[in-house]
């Protein structure tokens, strides 16, 4: 049972991670952007509510996936992140991990050789 | 905006960690609430409406500033709650001493190479432990800066004025100890006015190395001081921004309890 819920608990983190990852892959955001593209792509399935957006980015930040940076143009000083290289290897590697898992997934739930293409 | 700054002040009040990295959470929190408040009003949502919608995609939980703190945590905090309060307090003694200890031979051991002094003035001693006791303070005020985080404010500036007098002292301790060997020297001539060359070169020799640890010592003192306080102001500083952020007359750091910390002075 707590085996369940500790594994349960590590794949919403890759989740959530991998959300942020992916929101930061085109261009870099500050942390209420990464928040928003997140529901608003999502259409609000996924939302990182009640400030977990920021032990996310900050683990990520110091895994070396992302870089923090402030961004003092506009009078108040504003933290902007980015992805980094290894952060789109990671971002990468991971979407191909959760393919093959989902695809594996479906085949059992459907029934060998009714997987969506 | 009194909402985003209930929620940051409650964020801040169970943020327990040392500055200033306390404040550029709260700050990257704070921006981030305002930001987006300001978005959604952008996209047409009510002022009241975006700005509680801010508070609860953004404010962290308890749950969230708890992975903020273990995230952030200095090691000192990990391993005070791992080992007991005796162990740490005696692992920062340790830390301490051989700080000193380790500085104290640096300085005496060449000096010991070369045979100076050749006539040690009594004055030497009360140097040496004056310079022992500037490295004592300021390791042990470097080790609660920067590795236990201990950033109270009625302790903030706890040990920086021993550390200025001790230095001061030390120079005191080099002026008398050169009166004194001059007074010295000034006996030898009239007792022995044939080796007055030899007794002034001595003399000399000797009292530029009492002299030079005199003025090292005050210089090391007051290089140590003015290290410390650079930290003790960005402290202070992060501490009066983050009251600005918060909207708080003063911020409100949650104590972290020190070992070296009699139970309840902080109280």
């Amino acid at each position: 049972m707590s085996d369940g819920s500790m594994d349960l608990q590590a794949l919403s983190r890759q989740i959530h991670e991998m959300l942020v990852l992916g929101a930061l892959r085109s261009e870099e955001k500050h942390g209420y952007q990464v928040a928003l593209d997140v529901a608003d792509r999502s259409a609000g399935m996924f939302e990182l509510q009640h400030g977990t957006l920021y032990p996310i980015l900050h683990r990520l930040e110091d895994r070396g996936w992302i870089k923090g940076r402030w961004d003092s143009g506009e009078g108040r000083r504003k933290k902007v992140y980015r992805l980094t290289a290894d952060g789109r290897r990671h971002l990468t590697g991971e979407i191909d991990r959760f393919e093959a898992v989902a695809r594996g997934l479906l085949e059992v739930v459907r029934g060998r050789g009714h997987a969506a293409p | 905006m009194p909402r985003l700054e209930e929620a940051l002040r409650r964020a801040a009040a169970s943020l327990d960690l040392p500055q200033p990295e306390r404040t550029r959470i709260l700050e990257e929190i704070a921006a981030d609430l305002e930001e987006l408040r300001a978005e959604l009003v952008r996209r047409g949502v009510p002022e009241a409406e975006a700005e509680a919608r801010a508070v609860e995609l953004l404010a962290p939980s308890e749950v969230a500033v708890r992975a903020l703190v273990d995230l952030h945590e200095p090691l000192y905090r990990t391993l005070a709650r791992r080992f007991s309060p005796s162990l740490m307090r005696r692992s920062e003694r340790v830390g301490v001493l051989l700080v000193t200890v380790g500085a104290i031979a640096a300085a005496v051991l060449p000096m010991a190479r070369s045979g100076l002094p050749r006539d040690p003035s009594p004055f030497i001693i009360p140097i040496f432990a004056l310079l022992a006791g500037v490295l004592a303070l300021a390791a042990r005020k470097a080790i609660q800066l920067w590795v236990v985080g201990a950033h109270e404010p009625a302790r903030l500036r706890t040990g920086m004025r021993p550390l200025l007098a001790t230095s001061a002292l030390a120079v005191v301790c080099a002026v008398a100890g050169f009166v004194f060997e001059l007074y010295r020297l000034m006996l030898g001539v009239e007792a022995t006015p044939d080796r007055m060359g030899a007794l002034f070169l001595r003399w000399i020799l000797d009292t530029c190395v009492l002299v030079g640890s005199g003025l090292v010592t005050a210089l090391v003192g007051g290089l140590c001081w003015f290290l410390l306080l650079q930290k003790v102001e960005a402290v202070e500083r992060s501490r009066v921004h983050e009251a600005s952020l918060t909207g708080a007359v003063r911020a409100q750091t949650p104590a972290f309890e020190h070992p070296l910390t009699p139970k309840g002075a902080l109280r």
